[in-house]
């Protein structure tokens, strides 16, 4: 029934539906109208030749990075409802005889729930724009696999905003957070820019933060794929070097990441997080 | 069913209550009376599992709020001072979700949602959507949303500020109600002293302090007077505190045949709580 109560609130307000997308609709309107091109040509004359591949390898790095973003961004709007309550019912769920950590947990199940949904739709938009680029559409393998990132990026997401919402009292200071974390996330997911092309330092940063393993799966699965058909005729350094520059893969001294790696530290993550934020609600006086 | 002893509540430095002593019996209708910040929403709070006390005892239902929240909670319904239901839900799936923190389910959860409903005598806006309802019609949702579950007691944290007399009346009335046909325990706050006049009984608080405690009568008769104003035929004027009504008589015989008018004007709970309250601090 909290659940229930979760879905409609979120579902029922048309503006929160909106903005959670807002962001995947003006990057992607942007592509369309010039980053794209724009982006394509910085390619060309980084790679030294001319393929019918470029565009759609590169929408799909783009767009991979893009709909990693998602799966934060569109549950924090769920997890809103979990703030705002702690100024309006959460007194009236407190007096009541259900325990906080059941309240708790209906939080994070709808909101988790609501950010697949979302960013599935995001999905599903971005994969139809990387495809019309010449991208090949994604088999039955894939699909489900898109399915899994798309599952632990949402929960390990889902998990760290939660875990950052136990701190927060108000719904305005939410709204910068959110605000905040909005910003970050698409530098850290290497939707803006290019990761090889960041400080050291910085890239170190987004190595080691978890989220951005994410992207780096999105981006496996989504432009492998046209990778290897750009760069059939080049050396294999020329591809690795080019998986690293654009944050397909991360390298840690000698050791590559793949996509099972790169799952394995989401769910652990995942698992870490969402046991601190239960046992700092269980051990943290209520008031 | 509420007991209260010498109970303190502070908030760092201040001291919100300040050792208050009071009791409810079953199926009464209690008022508590205090201007704002006079620490009755603080003494709510406690009562209600929301706050922990700084020293004292309190029982609920014969439970110990701090020690034994489940089953304090169990018992008690509450309509807080500002609103706490969801605004983009219709007053009936507001009261279902409410109602399911209460164990209820499926059938039994619809048929206390309709019972709700007919006792608040909600009908026909039961199914719009709470944020879209006028000041009176929320309260009666929230008073539905306290009921639900059919609590032994009913806390009322100023159920009727803000809104317009007559929806004020209709609420009391809705109370009362409740009070006689379900033997519902209420425990109001308010600062309107001639709602206070309809309860069994009555405290006054004031700074975190009980000034006063009774039945209105009681309260009545110890804290204000009556007034007799005489004029007389030949234009002098009189007037008296009475300690009794009565005591009115043997004036009035003295001066039977020159009186031009008479008037005797009965204390009000209103000069009681001016008397206890603004009258103190001079």
């Amino acid at each position: 029934m909290m659940i229930k109560r979760n879905l409609l609130l979120f579902f029922r307000d048309k503006a929160a539906v909106f903005f959670s997308l807002l962001a995947v609709l003006i990057i992607l309107g942007l592509y369309v109208l010039f980053l794209g091109n724009t982006m394509e040509e910085a390619l060309r004359l980084q790679l030294g030749f001319d393929s019918d591949k470029i565009p759609a390898t590169m929408a799909s790095i783009i767009f991979a990075g893009l709909i990693a973003t998602t799966s934060i961004t569109s549950s924090m709007g769920a997890l809103g409802i979990a703030v705002t309550d702690k100024e309006k019912a959460g007194k009236d769920f407190q007096t009541s005889p259900t325990s906080s950590g059941k309240i708790t947990l209906s939080y994070m199940l709808s909101s988790a729930f609501i950010g697949v949904i979302m960013t599935t739709v995001a999905l599903v938009f971005c994969t139809a724009y990387i495809v019309f680029k010449g991208n090949s559409l994604p088999g039955f393998t894939d699909c489900l696999l898109l399915f899994l990132t798309t599952l632990l990026s949402v929960l390990c997401g889902n998990g760290v905003v939660f875990l950052i919402t136990t701190f927060i009292k108000s719904s305005g200071a939410f709204t910068a957070m959110s605000t905040v974390i909005g910003t970050l996330i698409g530098f850290l997911m290497g939707v803006y820019i290019p990761i090889g092309t960041l400080p050291e330092g910085v890239q170190w940063v987004i190595k080691c933060f978890p989220m951005s393993h994410a992207a780096s799966m999105y981006k496996q699965i989504l432009a492998d794929g046209a990778l290897s058909e750009l760069f059939a005729d080049a050396p294999v350094e020329a591809l690795d070097g080019f998986r690293e520059m654009f944050g397909v893969v991360f390298v840690y001294g000698g050791f590559v990441s793949g996509f099972w790696f790169s799952a394995t530290v989401l769910v652990v993550t995942t698992l870490v997080v969402y046991g601190l934020s239960l046992g700092l609600i269980a051990f943290l006086p209520s008031q | 069913m509420i007991e209260v002893k010498n109970l303190h509540k502070n908030y760092s430095e201040v001291k919100a209550v300040n050792g208050i002593d009071f009791t409810v019996n079953e199926g009464d209708l209690f008022s508590f009376l205090g201007t704002n910040g006079a620490g009755k929403s603080t003494t709510i709070s406690v009562l209600t599992t929301l706050l922990p006390k700084t020293s004292g005892t309190c029982t609920v239902g014969g439970y110990e709020p701090e020690r034994e929240p489940g089953k304090v909670r169990e018992l008690i319904g509450i309509v807080f001072q500002d609103s706490v239901l969801d605004p983009i839900l219709t007053v009936r799936e507001n009261l279902e979700v409410r109602g399911s923190l209460y164990r209820l389910r499926g059938q039994k959860l619809k048929s206390a949602v309709e019972n709700a409903v007919t006792i608040t005598d909600m009908g026909d806006y039961a199914d719009r959507r709470y944020g879209k309802l006028s000041g009176g019609q929320r309260r009666r949702a929230d008073i539905a949303r306290a009921l639900v579950h059919m609590p032994q007691i009913l806390f009322l944290d100023e159920p009727t500020t803000g809104l317009d007399p007559k929806t004020r009346s209709d609420i009391w009335r809705l109370i009362r109600e409740l009070q006689k046909s379900n033997g519902m325990t209420v425990f109001l706050t308010t600062h309107y002293m001639e709602e206070a006049a309809e309860s069994d009984s009555i405290s006054v608080i004031h700074k975190g302090e009980i000034k006063a405690a009774g039945t209105p009568l009681e309260l009545k008769t110890q804290y204000c007077s009556d007034v007799l104003k005489l004029t007389l035929t030949s234009g002098e004027y009189i007037e008296k505190q009475l300690a009794k009504t009565t005591e009115a008589l043997p004036i009035i015989d003295k001066y039977k045949g020159e009186i031009a008018n008479v008037e005797i004007i009965n204390g009000t709970l209103d000069d009681v709580f001016l008397n206890l309250t603004g009258g103190l601090k001079v």
